[in-house]
């Protein structure tokens, strides 16, 4: 029990992260495991003063409660602190509430179905191959900047988006710039990403339909109102799917490899033993949860756990901090590859949970099973490990560089 | 009331249609047979919808009372 080390309950690293938690600060992504374990023993509802203000939830009941009930906790005031008054670029389904919220996800749901996503494996295969091919003769890499950051997007643009081939780099570089680039120049990169996808369903409106995910936003869903939903809401369905899926899968994917480099036996063991892959990736995604937190927002004075909430304020739900629940996980801080998740908190939960969750899910194994095949001997770069930062929503890995034995390009035979 | 099967979550693993198999039911490949739609919960299987609802570990299943929803 670590929550007194510096003598008041909630201290860790010098920071008070009862009374004064903030998503953002070293003192809790340095402490992560302490501030956590701090907060599941002692302050279920933590305050902060950070944005204008805001509440911290990591039990795992709590959250679910939350999640589900969408009534009480709205979207519609934005997914993080800060974000009242700015409509030019919003994220949907994410910033909206049901029944409108419901009717996207109806529409969309399709394209990302376990059906539909299971059609797509030879197309990440061939992206993950074609991605170490870069770097395999090497032996070594950053690997996030080498890999991790580039899949998801790849195939996020290719097999979903289908936007020409030549269009990739310039759009890979504005989402990386986006997501990942200095924080003041990440607002430029959304506009770069907007302005592309604006353009590309122009043009997909004049072209023969496909039948695939464009087509079906070009078509869209009413609104509330019962009127078609306007223009500027699809470009902000389609902005959100990269919002949503690109940062945090790369985040998922560098997960796997730090995994694998500092468990050589467990990676032993997965090698030998495929069947045990599926569940390895869902305690990976619990471990390395990208989600930090999300936001609602209170539409009428209630409570959390007994701390009363006032009507407006809003609460940031720690997925990654309720993914490491000791009510539900044992020793909440090891990676046990058999260990038997009730529900992948890590996706969120109710009608916003991860639309790309099967997505995710299949590049994370698809990256397992090549690495373990063509890079069986990964590890850390000697007297490196990567850092862990925080960004109000997600929770990034920095700088993780891997050496390994070198190997042959698979080339065209990819 | 109805409860909305949410086809982007559903990943088949069966556990609403046997914790609450008077209100779901599974396709041919073991999905919730209303995926992507909504099931109208019959009267009196409130109860019993909702525990089907809360034991999909997916949380693919939004029971909603509200007469004007979706």
């Amino acid at each position: 029990m670590s929550t007194t080390q510096d003598g008041a309950p909630g201290m860790v690293g010098g920071r008070n992260h009862f009374t004064d938690f903030d998503l953002d600060s070293r003192e809790f992504s340095d402490n992560f495991d302490e501030v956590v374990d701090a907060v599941h023993a002692g302050c279920p509802v933590a305050r902060s003063e950070a944005l204008g203000g805001y509440w911290v939830v990591s039990g795992f009941d709590d959250i679910r409660r939350i999640g589900q009930d969408w009534q009480t906790w709205t979207n519609t005031d934005g997914y993080e602190p800060n974000r009242l008054g700015d409509d030019n670029a919003r994220l949907y389904p994410l910033e909206i509430d049901p029944p409108y919220q419901t009717r996207w996800r109806a529409l969309l749901g399709d394209f990302f179905s376990p059906r539909a996503i299971r059609t797509k494996k030879p197309s990440v295969e061939k992206n993950v191959n074609e991605l170490i091919d870069r770097f395999v003769e090497s032996g070594q890499c950053d690997f996030i900047d080498a890999f991790a950051a580039h899949l998801p997007g790849r195939v996020f643009f290719s097999t979903m988006l289908g936007v020409p081939l030549e269009d990739l780099p310039y759009l890979q570089a504005a989402a990386d710039q986006a997501v990942r680039g200095p924080f003041e120049t990440r607002a430029e990169g959304w506009n770069k990403v907007g302005a592309y996808l604006d353009g590309y369903l122009k043009q997909r409106k004049q072209e023969e339909p496909r039948g695939d995910f464009v087509d079906a936003i070009l078509a869209g869903v009413e609104t509330d109102d019962g009127e078609p939903a306007p223009w500027h809401h699809k470009i902000f369905v389609m902005v959100d799917m990269l919002a949503g899926g690109l940062a945090t899968t790369s985040i998922l994917l560098a997960g796997i490899a730090d995994f694998l480099a500092t468990h050589p036996e467990d990676a032993a063991r997965l090698a030998a033993d495929p069947s045990l892959h599926e569940n390895a990736i869902e305690e990976i995604i619990r471990y390395y949860a990208s989600i930090l937190a999300l936001g609602r927002t209170a539409t009428k004075d209630t409570e959390i756990a007994g701390q009363p909430i006032k009507k407006g304020e809003m609460v940031m739900l720690s997925y990654a901090a309720a993914a490491r629940d000791p009510r539900y996980f044992e020793n909440p801080h090891t990676i046990d590859i058999t260990r038997k998740i009730p529900t992948n908190i890590a996706f969120g939960y109710g009608p916003h949970r991860c639309i790309g969750s099967h997505l995710a899910r299949l590049q994370g194994l698809t990256t397992l099973a090549v690495l373990l095949e063509r890079l069986p001997d990964l590890r850390l770069a000697p007297g490196t490990r990567p850092t862990f930062s925080h960004s109000t929503v997600t929770r990034d890995l920095e700088n993780l560089h891997v050496v390994f034995t070198p190997g042959a390009k698979l080339g065209e035979s990819a | 009331m109805k409860a909305i099967v949410d086809s982007a979550l559903c990943a088949g693993r069966g556990l609403c249609y046997r914790s609450a198999p008077k209100v779901f039911s599974s396709d041919e490949d073991g999905f919730n047979a209303a995926v992507g739609g909504v099931v109208e919960v019959p009267e009196g299987r409130e109860r019993m919808a909702r525990m089907g609802a809360s034991a999909c570990p997916e949380s693919a299943i939004q029971v909603v009372d509200d007469p004007g929803a979706p």
